[in-house]
């Protein structure tokens, strides 16, 4: 199908040539295409529409007004005028606004070109303040602004969207390596840091490891507590001893409940048995100064049991555990609030 | 219905009476607090069920919190500029509004507008007709309409009903100034400021 529209009609039927003088006879096709301009055969703007004169100012030439993107195929009539056919565009006083558009030759060997905007259509209206009024009607201008504006209101709900999803996520990954009682680590957050210290303690090519420590702990008379006061003050007990941990451990470490009134501490770097000892003293110490819970004072204490991962080869989350977990036995054997060390404990 | 609309709802109660009644109207009606989804859709009664319980709570009638709601919709500025898409003057967008819905569909496709026809009845007279449109869409579109000839600047009377029906006289198509619009804008979101 040819260009049998309107448009096409017009452009065809436009009465352009030298002689004719601007205004009077084309006068009424113009308002039709306000993109257009008319081409002097030596490149002089002989007219121009209303929408194209906003975007070129008073530019009087052709190649005053625009710099082709296209280089001109062989044999054009002169570097000041455009070939017949399709034209791309940038204007010169505006490099970052391009057009494309129609050449097409008159008569009297002027050029008459129409032009539109291509994708750069919505920096070309802000730049120009252009309106409705400067588009013709045949035009897609307003639909591809529409567009736009769609287009970005969308983008603007969807990562809304999408940032509620990523906080529910982290929300529900926080949640499941937490203990609701004390806010601590639960039982799969230990692991996880466990896993991550036996993996940074085996090094990673060259680099050497980052040892670490396993600290099991266990309160000692707090069943009572639970018997004697309930099991609301018991758990208020356990929240005031998951605080005391957290303040005599470092940021790097990961303290967990692991259930119960059990414990565990992951200590990245601490593997000095003197270090370790007084750590464990100080913990035990700290738990056993007296709380109060329902207007009485309760008092509690814990037993330690430690695990270092210098002491294996190749240390095994699971080994270790079990390690500290029999140290902890030996020292509640041994009586309470005492320290002792999986290698020592034989 | 689609996410979107429940997600107008969702902001147009937090925006208009506070998180506290979304809170409650939300728990009331069985649906996550924290707000909908916006491209998971949800039974068309559940939206229904938000906008009654929601009429109760606040203490209006469920029509006339509609048109509120449809009013709040079009200041949204990023609405409000895509509604201006459809006209230069109040008399313009009128007439293009049977084309709102085929614009809506191709920016979020499955929106599922209802279709709708204008005619001018008489002189300054466009009755809009959305046939198998729902009572509440129908309220909240006159909402919009009076929300957009304020922003036109023309002087409208909308009237809703009987049927699917909204009428609009306009005796003034440039009454006032109107609001600014420029073609080209800052970029705003859907759940962005409303303007003042």
């Amino acid at each position: 199908m040819s260009f049998a529209g309107p448009e096409g009609s017009a452009v065809a039927g436009l009465p352009v040539n030298a002689a004719v003088p601007p205004g009077g006879a084309l006068a009424a096709p113009w308002a039709l295409l306000p993109m257009a301009v008319h081409l002097h055969p030596d490149g002089r703007i002989s007219d121009a529409g209303r929408t194209i004169r906003k975007l070129i100012g008073d530019a009087g030439s052709f190649a005053a007004a625009f710099e082709p993107l296209r280089a001109a195929r062989d044999g054009s009539p002169s570097p000041d005028l455009p070939d017949e056919g399709r034209l791309f565009l940038r204007l010169r006083e505006r490099p970052a606004v391009t057009l494309r558009g129609d050449a097409m030759r008159t008569p009297g060997g002027g050029v008459v070109i129409n032009l539109g905007f291509g994708i750069g259509l919505a920096e070309a209206v802000a730049r120009f303040g252009l309106t409705d009024q400067d588009f013709a009607g045949a035009e897609l201008a307003m639909e591809m602004l529409f567009l736009h504006e769609a287009n970005g209101a969308m983008l603007a709900e969807l990562s809304r969207s999408n940032l509620r999803l990523e906080e529910a996520r982290r929300a529900a990954e926080v949640e499941s390596f937490t203990d609701p009682l004390t806010g601590l680590h639960n039982r799969r957050g230990a692991e996880v840091a466990i896993g991550l210290a036996v993996q940074a303690a085996a090094g990673f090519r060259n680099m050497p490891g980052l040892p670490f420590s396993l600290i099991h702990l266990d309160l000692d008379l707090f069943k009572g507590i639970n018997d004697t006061h309930g099991h609301a003050a018991g758990d208020d007990m356990l929240r005031v001893t998951a605080l005391k941990l957290r303040q005599v451990t470092r940021a790097d470490d990961s303290v967990a409940r692991m259930g119960g009134d059990e414990f565990l501490l992951v200590m990245p770097g601490l593997v000095d048995r003197t270090a370790l000892r007084r750590l464990g003293r100080r913990i035990v110490r700290r738990i056993e100064e007296p709380v109060v819970l329902n207007d009485v004072s309760c008092r509690v204490s814990a037993s330690l049991g430690v695990a270092m991962s210098t002491s294996y080869d190749a240390p095994d989350a699971a080994r270790m555990m079990g390690d500290a977990d029999r140290a902890l036995y030996a020292a509640k054997v041994a009586g309470r609030g005492r320290v002792a060390f999986a290698d020592e404990a034989g | 219905m689609h996410g979107l609309v429940n997600r107008f709802v969702e902001e147009f109660l937090r925006a208009r009476y506070g998180e506290g009644v979304w809170r409650e109207v939300a728990v009331a009606c069985g649906v996550d607090a924290q707000g909908f989804h916006s491209w998971r859709a949800q039974p068309d009664a559940v939206t229904a069920r938000l906008i009654a319980r929601a009429a109760r709570r606040v203490a209006v009638r469920p029509s006339d919190l509609a048109e509120d709601a449809g009013a709040w919709l079009a200041q949204v500025e990023a609405i409000r500029r895509l509604l201006r898409f459809g006209g230069r003057d109040y008399g313009e967008f009128l007439q293009s509004l049977d084309q709102l819905p085929g614009r809506a569909e191709m920016v979020v496709r499955g929106l599922g507008l209802p279709p709708l026809r204008v005619s001018e009845t008489w002189s300054d007279a466009f009755c809009i007709t959305l046939p198998g449109g729902h009572r509440l869409w129908i309220c909240a579109m006159a909402g919009i309409l009076r929300q957009m000839a304020d922003d036109y600047g023309a002087l409208a009377l909308i009237t809703t009903g009987p049927g699917h029906r909204i009428v609009v006289e306009v005796p003034e198509r440039r009454f006032a100034s109107g609001r600014s619009f420029a073609l080209v804008a800052g970029g705003s979101g859907l759940a962005g400021e409303v303007a003042a």
